[in-house]
């Protein structure tokens, strides 16, 4: 089939997501009737998304949340004024503090490197996951039923 | 609140209008600020397939998927005071998904040489289950083949060209919202759609025999 060469390939991404004018969508209709490689482009696209969709609709079907068994409270803000706002402000500076030796190289430092290559797998019902820790070199494999 | 899947509490009658499917948000999530229960079950039963969507067609993955979500209602539930009285529920809690997937990466990334191969779900189980609702099993199992190639293929796609392709295919958002929610200009969202299906379609035909089939 022979590539058209009056509408690009962006443009029909934009007439399948309906972001183009009515009057350039019309057109655009008229002109799938007679060129059938902008038509099988639209078509492709568009069973793209759908495909897709369904696909995601499957899968999330398996997936059960476990939330909390407690009810859950929203955290109260902190009001300027209260009691107790020099113990926040030096809450605040110990934050500091210690955020800033963190983003402090030390003289000597290396680089750092990942601590442990971690695999896993998961199946429906269970998982394992094996870590393997690069500087002691130990190996831990752990299985959980889910 | 444990099980959530399918199952809203029903709130006690002393606490006034019961919710329902068409709960005011508003109402919704002056009730969180005020830490009923029964609003954080709604909110769970509103919102969790919408956001499960987002996470796992980002993410491509069960369990992280389970555990980003469940990260998500948490932290919404705990800082639903910061949510500004103009804003929606519903795009809060999307970019909040949205941003925990892409940090969820991130975080792994940077602290473990990180190799995953999560197993698909009894696919034979779901070709019966739609065999059920009128399909031939063979057409069904086509269909299906089909679909998992083309999940293959986006997820393969860089990730911020994903998370586009994501956010327009299972929220159904316009450009203008996506490029709202991930702060990019509608250009860059048209031209990232653009070269997503472009990319999907190329994976296709180079790893699959679906060049050669009907797409519907």
């Amino acid at each position: 089939m022979r590539p058209c060469k009056r509408y690009t390939q962006e443009f029909i991404s934009r007439f399948v997501d309906d972001e183009i004018s009515r009057a350039d969508h019309e057109k655009f209709v008229r002109h799938m009737a007679d060129c059938p490689a902008c038509a099988h482009t639209a078509e492709r696209f568009k069973y793209i998304s759908q495909g897709f969709g369904h696909h995601i609709d499957d899968q999330i079907l398996n997936i059960k949340l476990q939330l909390p068994p407690a009810p859950l409270k929203p955290e109260q803000g902190w009001k300027i004024g209260n009691k107790g706002l020099g113990l926040k402000l030096a809450t605040l500076g110990t934050a500091a503090i210690i955020l800033a030796a963190a983003l402090v190289p030390w003289p000597g430092s290396k680089k750092a490197e990942p601590s442990a290559i971690v695999n896993s797998v998961d199946t429906y019902g269970s998982s394992v996951i094996i870590i393997d820790t690069l500087e002691t070199q130990h190996t831990i494999i752990w299985f959980s039923e889910t | 609140m444990a099980d959530t899947q399918n199952e809203c509490l029903q709130p006690p009658s002393r606490t006034g209008s019961p919710p329902s499917a068409g709960l005011d948000e508003q109402d919704l999530v002056r009730r969180l600020q005020l830490g009923q229960e029964w609003a954080c079950n709604t909110l769970v039963c509103q919102y969790q397939d919408r956001l499960l969507k987002i996470a796992y067609g980002i993410t491509l993955d069960h369990e992280e998927s389970r555990e980003i979500v469940q990260d998500v209602f948490v932290s919404a539930i705990t800082r639903i005071s910061r949510l500004r009285e103009s804003a929606s529920l519903g795009s809060w809690l999307r970019k909040i998904t949205v941003n925990a997937c892409l940090n969820w990466k991130r975080k792994w990334k940077r602290r473990f040489k990180w190799g995953h191969t999560p197993l698909e779900p009894d696919t034979e189980f779901m070709v019966y289950h739609k065999a059920c609702q009128g399909e031939t099993p063979e057409s069904r199992l086509r269909e299906k083949e089909q679909e998992k190639a083309l999940a293959t293929a986006v997820g393969r796609l860089p990730e911020k060209i994903r998370v586009v392709f994501v956010l327009n295919t299972l929220e159904g958002l316009s450009y203008k919202q996506i490029s709202h929610t991930l702060g990019i200009k509608e250009g860059t969202v048209s031209s990232r759609l653009y070269r997503a299906r472009k990319m999907i379609l190329d994976d296709l035909a180079t790893n699959t025999d679906y060049s050669k089939g009907s797409p519907a």
